[in-house]
């Protein structure tokens, strides 16, 4: 009932009013493969499905975010999803004085006027912990984010939560890099392999070229001892660097949350709070590489992998905070 | 008549730079398939196609013409002070430091304005070390001042991270500061603020103080010639010490004026005009008035770069490249003139 009146606003929406004009400021570019790549391809998605007009910023600071935003209110648009928690404070400040509607994604606390998009993606790090405490032989893993920020953290949590539970003895090395300097993850994850670690996850978003490449490299030495390496944000397992390598990926369903942002903008029922995206509402998921199914992603791992996710979803597993 | 000549042929070299950089620039867009009207005309309405954004470009402005006149009067005087960048930080700190967790109590003007001159003091106390290093370790004020940069922008993520560290979030960065401790905003739907006129006014003073008072004219005859100053008189070592004060205060006032009229916080990673202040200088010719003019063009670069993306997908980092174009432009113009200066004298000996 609800989705047919949502419809039939859309529908009257489309051929009345003006096109909804979104816009999306960027923290970094938007071809990093990982956080704003996906930002910039879920609000074309929206741009395709609401017939909303869409303008993209890239690289903008912390500091530059109000002015950007004050400038998106002048030319009067209708939502800028400002994608980047450190946007939360300029936001809820320009906010205070604008009719413009703002949504800051990657944010978990309310602020006034805003609607803050949490992405709990520890779930899905755990589901891809439970493989890689399957599959590792040494023991080893290793973890490398772009800073230690608390949606990274949380995915390292999940992903040596989910290991733990395959195999209690699993270390899991962690290290901090950066967001868009592939060398240093790059040399991050040759001194993983250095250390005997079998098995990378990664949350560097641009920088995960860098990890890929260690990991090719790696294998093409040394072919009989394969390592292997999760994606992150994304749906990077079609990655072209080192496709046969990567075993899942930790994916957030952008375009699920932006769309539902939208048509909320659209409908007039925009409300302030919080709105957490996490395994239960099927936005924070672990994807599988479909070409490792059947081969290195054995019928057990597929069946672990689920059974993590059901008692994920049901609440009998919970993921230790800080 | 050649005083004419001269202050009408660098403003002709600064016209033909910018000319000639848009004229490339355009080509090469055009080259990448964007009409050059559509470009122009969207870049305009940017930057100045309403009062909002004309305020906008000129809140932009504000910090740019700042730490251009800083820049501008540590090089008329011979001191080559690279380290607006660390001077601003360092003023940009210390008021969001009395507006978050060192409130003083009292009348909100009078407490804004005293630590608006305090930020001011503290960029010049940063400026004075590299000062200091030169004159007892005999350290060229050209490598501490860049370096001191670096300084700077380790103290301040410190400070963001530690005790100035806003306690509600995770994020690296103060807390906003206190309304009272905020500059009174110009316009409406803007953060054009009350420093953004003060920085004018200072312009305006500063070309007077140059052109018109006897400590002017000798710091320019020190920037010149410290020698022919020395042997006329003039204290050459209080004139320099003055001006690297002057300068770092300028800075300092620049970022303590940004935090509190702009951004009212500050980040791990903040943005600063310091560099940028060095461009702007350049294009206005260390002249104070100049620099005024350079500050506005480049205002309006940035808010048209950013419409620019905005309208065209075309990424904002152009405004950057434009403004690196400019200078060069400008430079290599000002290097033709000087030339052609020299060449009768050298055909005549």
């Amino acid at each position: 009932m609800l989705r047919t009146f949502l419809l039939l606003t859309l529908f009257c929406c489309a051929y009345t009013a003006e096109p909804l004009k979104i816009g999306l400021i960027c923290s970094g570019s938007v071809t990093d493969g990982g956080w704003n790549q996906l930002a910039k391809e879920a609000i074309e998605q929206v741009k395709k499905e609401l017939k909303a007009e869409v303008s993209i910023l890239q690289k903008v600071t912390q500091d530059k975010a109000g002015d950007e935003l004050r400038a998106y209110a002048a030319d009067g648009y209708d939502l800028v999803i400002a994608h980047g928690y450190e946007f939360l404070t300029p936001a809820a400040e320009v906010a205070a004085g604008t009719t413009m509607k703002i949504a800051v994604s990657g944010a978990d606390v309310a602020r006034p006027g805003i609607v803050t998009l949490d992405f709990d993606v520890s779930q899905a790090s755990y589901q891809l912990g439970v493989i890689a405490g399957t599959l590792t032989k040494s023991g080893k893993l290793g973890f490398v984010g772009g800073a230690p920020i608390p949606s990274v953290k949380a995915c390292y949590r999940g992903f040596l939560a989910g290991a733990r539970a395959v195999r209690p003895d699993v270390s899991v090395a962690e290290a901090y890099t950066s967001w868009d300097e592939p060398v240093k993850s790059k040399q991050q994850t040759e001194a993983f392999f250095a250390q005997g670690i079998d098995l990378v996850y990664h949350d560097v978003d641009a920088a995960s070229r860098g990890v890929f490449e260690a990991v090719k490299e790696r294998n093409a030495r040394n072919p009989a001892k394969p390592v292997y390496v999760f994606g992150c944000v994304a749906d990077q397992n079609a990655n072209p660097i080192c496709p046969d390598h990567i075993l899942a990926s930790a994916v957030i369903r952008l375009d699920a949350t932006f769309r539902a942002v939208a048509e909320s903008v659209v409908a007039k029922t925009f409300a302030a709070g919080v709105v957490r995206e996490n395994l239960q509402r099927g936005t924070c998921v672990a994807v599988l590489n479909p070409r490792l199914i059947g081969t290195i992603l054995t019928p057990e791992i597929l069946a672990g992998v689920e059974r993590a996710g059901k008692q994920l979803v049901a609440g009998s597993l919970i993921i230790p905070g800080e | 008549m050649s005083r004419w000549l001269a202050a009408s042929s660098g403003i002709l070299i600064a016209v033909g730079a910018i000319s000639a950089v848009i004229l490339v620039v355009l080509i090469g867009l055009a080259l990448l398939g964007h009409a050059p009207t559509t470009v122009l005309t969207t870049w305009f309405h940017g930057a100045a196609g309403s009062w909002t954004r004309l305020a906008l470009s000129v809140q932009e402005a504000g910090p740019l013409l700042l730490t251009g006149l800083a820049a501008a009067v540590a090089f008329r005087c011979g001191v080559w002070n690279i380290g607006a960048e660390g001077q601003f930080l360092i003023g940009a700190v210390t008021m969001v430091a009395f507006g978050t967790v060192l409130l003083i109590p009292g009348p909100g003007w009078l407490i804004l304005s005293i630590v608006l001159i305090l930020s001011a003091f503290s960029g010049a106390a940063w400026a004075l070390l590299a000062t200091g290093l030169e004159r007892w370790r005999g350290v060229p004020v050209v490598l501490s001042t860049i370096l001191l940069n670096f300084i700077a922008v380790a103290v301040v993520g410190m400070l963001v991270q530690g005790p100035l560290h806003d306690p509600t979030t995770t994020a690296p960065q103060t807390a906003l500061m206190a309304e009272q401790m905020r500059l009174p905003v110009l316009v409406e739907g803007t953060r054009l603020h009350l420093g953004v006129l003060l920085a004018a006014i200072i312009a305006v003073a500063l070309w007077l103080v140059l052109k018109r008072t006897t400590i002017g004219f000798e710091v320019q005859v020190v920037g010149l010639n410290p020698d022919a100053a020395r042997l006329m008189g003039m204290p050459v070592g209080a004139r320099q010490v003055l001006v690297m004060a002057v300068s770092g205060g300028l800075a300092g006032f620049a970022g303590a004026a940004h935090v509190a009229g702009v951004t009212g916080m500050l980040s791990g990673s903040p943005v600063s005009y310091g560099y940028a202040g060095i461009a702007v200088a350049m294009l206005g010719r260390l002249h104070p008035l100049g620099i005024l003019v350079a500050a506005l063009f480049l205002g309006m670069l940035s808010t048209g770069a950013s419409g620019l993306e905005r309208r065209l997908g075309i990424p904002h980092d152009l405004g950057d490249v434009v403004q690196g174009l400019l200078v060069l432009a400008v430079l290599v113009g000002g290097g033709i003139t000087a030339r052609r200066a020299l060449r009768p004298q050298a055909e005549s000996t």
